[in-house]
């Protein structure tokens, strides 16, 4: 009887496992990216194929040319980006301060700033809409990267502090008694270091704001300032019912910038992420 | 800031100070001294932020595209006054703004099944007073407009009515050579064949919460509500909180619904789960050949997939003329608007005939009779409308909602999955909906 080897037997099933997690992972990306090439009636077809039996882009037209596309993929560029920006500016310094120096209170200050990323956000929308109105602040660019920067400055601080730890501390050292500043041996010295671990957050921060739906649509209803997130959750809550072809191309297209942002910076991130992992 | 020239370098202190004063409050001043010269010389118009889920911005419906029309209409009758739209798909922004008090939205689109809850901000303008003051017909409507008052008042303009319709796939009723079911009693025969066919649901009941506000909502607004009000007209109470709906009568329609899953086999188990998108999607494909359904999405339907297979009949009842609850959509005041009189010519124009005549267009069955003689009403989609608006005169009813709608459909919802799938009675059933609804607004404020 020929015995099938164990390293044939292990490697089998460590493929078809693997295997069936992609499947999983990509299966319903395939789908959308099929109901999107799909004209109306193929999309709600009684049996379902995945290959469109007549392949149509005019769904993806549709979507370029919507009069309001331009204004709400800027609307979802300048919140991530303004939110990541303001998130790394405040977070950069602070992190830094965490790292290297001690001051009182330190530690549970650093706790309090990681509690405040637990408290959810659905819990704070009322006050917070309350207080904006009574301002007359909703409806402002400016206010909704605040906010979503606000969301994200906590995990950034606490990243960044993580990232300075790995750098030696005798860099620092040396710099001081050449008579360097901080803030020199921030720009300088530390910044370029750490270049793959800002990377990694701010590639984090990019996709949290790009997807975020609460806030923009509570504090900035307003049809010119809402993103593409907010217009594709219309789509769904549209009272004539969903086109699925139309809103699968739109999901895909909106995708697409957070998709190529990661392959760009893909190695940086990895990089970041693995910083930590070995200190030498 | 430059000093200007013509000081002396040697100039006392007390001069220059003076100087520097004086300076800046002109650049203070004149700003504002300019502004309020052009204010006086060239008004600005009001601007009034009108909160709605018709978005201007989508080419697929066709009521959007009508109420911009309005609006543009409009704002040349009354250049003083500017209506800015803000896209609310599901009321909630408009809600959380009138719990807060804010001055916007000015006005807003609310539904008749939404009103009460909004009423309870005590956020909303009662239109009593002004439609009195400037001589509103109250009679030139469908239904009166009082039908559609909380605790006597009106409190908003009313737009359109919608009345649950049967939607069917015709080519499916010629294979089981059946006509469209007038009564629930026929339904379960004609659903019966056609849940025969292979991979055909013959009769929709929607059970689920997806695609609308929230809970059972389609079971609700299509078939609930007209099922136990059918004789009698009592829905919730006056007061907008206690179900008093007769309990024969939802006990009746518990047991009709079980059967159609059950007995008659009308409608197949995967039913349960469909809400608002499965239904549309299945009349789109032809999976669905019957249900009772919103007649506003007739357009969408046909044009989604279904096309000239796709019918409308009177809605089933215990009767085959029985009365069917009808809701629609108003224009309501923000009370807490800055702008009230101007948001007042807006509800009112949108209300008029005219603002009815141009709405229509947009496939809504308009609120006020007289639009109906309007040549539109001589075109295809016009005269369907035409019909419809002849059902909700003769069948349609206007019931009270309770302030918990969303909730209590949950409730329906929950209970009525639970009398399908675990073989329950309608007894019980109604004992859940009863106790678990009296348990929620015992909660609510």
């Amino acid at each position: 009887m020929y015995a099938i080897p164990p390293k044939l037997t292990n490697r089998t099933i460590v493929v078809g496992l693997s295997a069936l997690v992609v499947l999983c992972a990509v299966g319903p990306m395939m789908w959308a990216i099929s109901t999107s090439l799909k004209n109306e009636v193929d999309a709600v077809a009684a049996i379902p194929a995945l290959i469109p039996p007549s392949i149509t882009f005019a769904n993806f037209l549709t979507v370029f040319t919507h009069k309001t596309f331009l204004v709400e993929l800027f609307n979802s560029v300048l919140y991530a980006a303004g939110a990541v920006a303001v998130a790394l500016a405040v977070g950069i310094p602070a992190g830094y301060a965490a790292s290297r120096f001690n001051f009182p209170a330190k530690r549970p200050l650093m706790l309090l700033i990681l509690a405040t990323s637990m408290v959810p956000g659905v819990a704070l929308l009322v006050p917070t809409f309350y207080l904006l109105d009574q301002l007359g602040l909703l409806n402002n660019r400016f206010v909704v990267v605040v906010i979503l920067a606000a969301r994200i400055a906590p995990q950034t601080v606490w990243f960044i502090q993580n990232f300075v730890d790995a750098v030696p501390r005798d860099i620092d050292e040396a710099a001081l008694l050449d008579g360097a500043s901080h803030r020199q041996i921030l720009l300088l010295l530390v910044l370029p270091l750490i270049r793959p671990g800002i990377a990694a957050v701010a590639v984090i921060g990019a996709i949290t704001t790009w997807n975020d739906y609460i806030t923009v649509a509570v504090f900035a209803p307003d049809s010119v300032k809402r993103t593409l997130q907010v217009a594709l959750v219309n789509q769904v809550f549209d009272s004539v019912g969903i086109s699925w072809s139309f809103t699968m191309a739109f999901a895909l297209v909106s995708s697409l910038p957070v998709i190529v942002l990661f392959v760009l910076v893909q190695k940086w991130f990895i990089a970041g992420l693995t910083a930590g992992a070995v200190k030498g | 800031m430059n000093i200007p020239v013509v000081l002396k370098p040697q100039a006392g202190l007390g001069t220059r100070l003076a100087v520097a004063l004086g300076i800046g409050a002109a650049t203070l001043l004149g700003p504002v001294g300019s502004h309020v010269a052009f204010a006086q010389t060239a008004a600005a118009p009001v601007e009034i932020v009108y909160a709605t889920f018709l978005d201007p911005n989508n080419q697929n419906d066709p009521r959007a595209a009508a109420q911009m029309k309005a609006i543009a209409a409009f704002e040349k009758a009354n250049p003083g006054i500017k209506v800015k739209v803000q896209v609310d798909s599901t009321q909630q922004a408009t809600l959380r703004a009138l719990r807060s008090r804010s001055a916007t939205p000015d006005l807003f689109r609310v539904a008749n099944f939404s009103l009460p809850e909004f009423v309870a901000t005590n956020s909303m303008v009662p239109m009593d007073d002004l439609l009195k003051r400037d001589n509103v017909s109250q009679s030139d409507f469908l239904i009166p407009l009082a039908a559609g008052a909380i605790n006597g008042k009106i409190y908003g303009m009313q737009q359109d009515y919608r009345i649950p319709v049967l939607l069917y796939r015709k080519k499916l009723l010629q294979q089981v050579d059946a006509k469209p079911p007038a009564t629930w009693d026929d339904v379960c025969v004609v659903g019966g064949k056609l849940s025969a066919l292979p991979n055909i649901v013959g009769y929709a009941v929607p059970v689920g919460t997806s695609g609308g506000l929230g809970g059972a909502q389609p079971l609700a607004e299509n078939l609930f509500s007209s099922m136990v009000s059918e004789d009698g007209g009592k829905y919730f109470a006056d007061n907008n909180r206690e179900f008093v709906a007769p309990k024969a009568q939802v006990i009746r329609s518990l047991q009709t619904i079980k059967d159609l899953y059950g007995k008659c086999k009308a409608t197949p188990m995967t039913s349960v789960q469909f809400g608002y998108t499965e239904v549309h999607d299945g009349l789109r494909a032809g999976t669905v050949a019957m249900a009772t359904y919103g007649l506003f999405r007739f357009r969408a339907i046909e044009s989604g997939g279904a096309g000239e297979d796709l019918g409308w009949a009177p809605p089933p009842a215990y009767k085959s003329n029985g009365k069917q609850v009808t809701y629609g959509f108003m224009v309501s005041i923000n009370s807490n608007t800055a702008n009230r009189e101007a948001a007042w010519q807006f509800a009112k124009f949108m209300g008029s005939p005219e603002g009815q005549a141009i709405t229509a267009e947009g496939g809504e069955v308009v609120a006020r009779t007289s639009v109906y003689n309007n040549p539109y009403f001589a075109t295809p989609a016009g005269l369907r409308q035409k019909e419809w608006s002849q059902l909700v005169k003769e069948r349609g009813q206007m019931v009270n909602y309770s302030l918990l709608t969303t909730t209590f459909n949950q409730i329906l919802g929950d209970a009525i999955q639970r009398m399908l799938l675990r073989n329950g009675t309608p007894e019980e059933a109604y004992t859940e909906i009863d106790t678990k609804y009296k348990e929620a607004l015992a909660k609510s404020p």
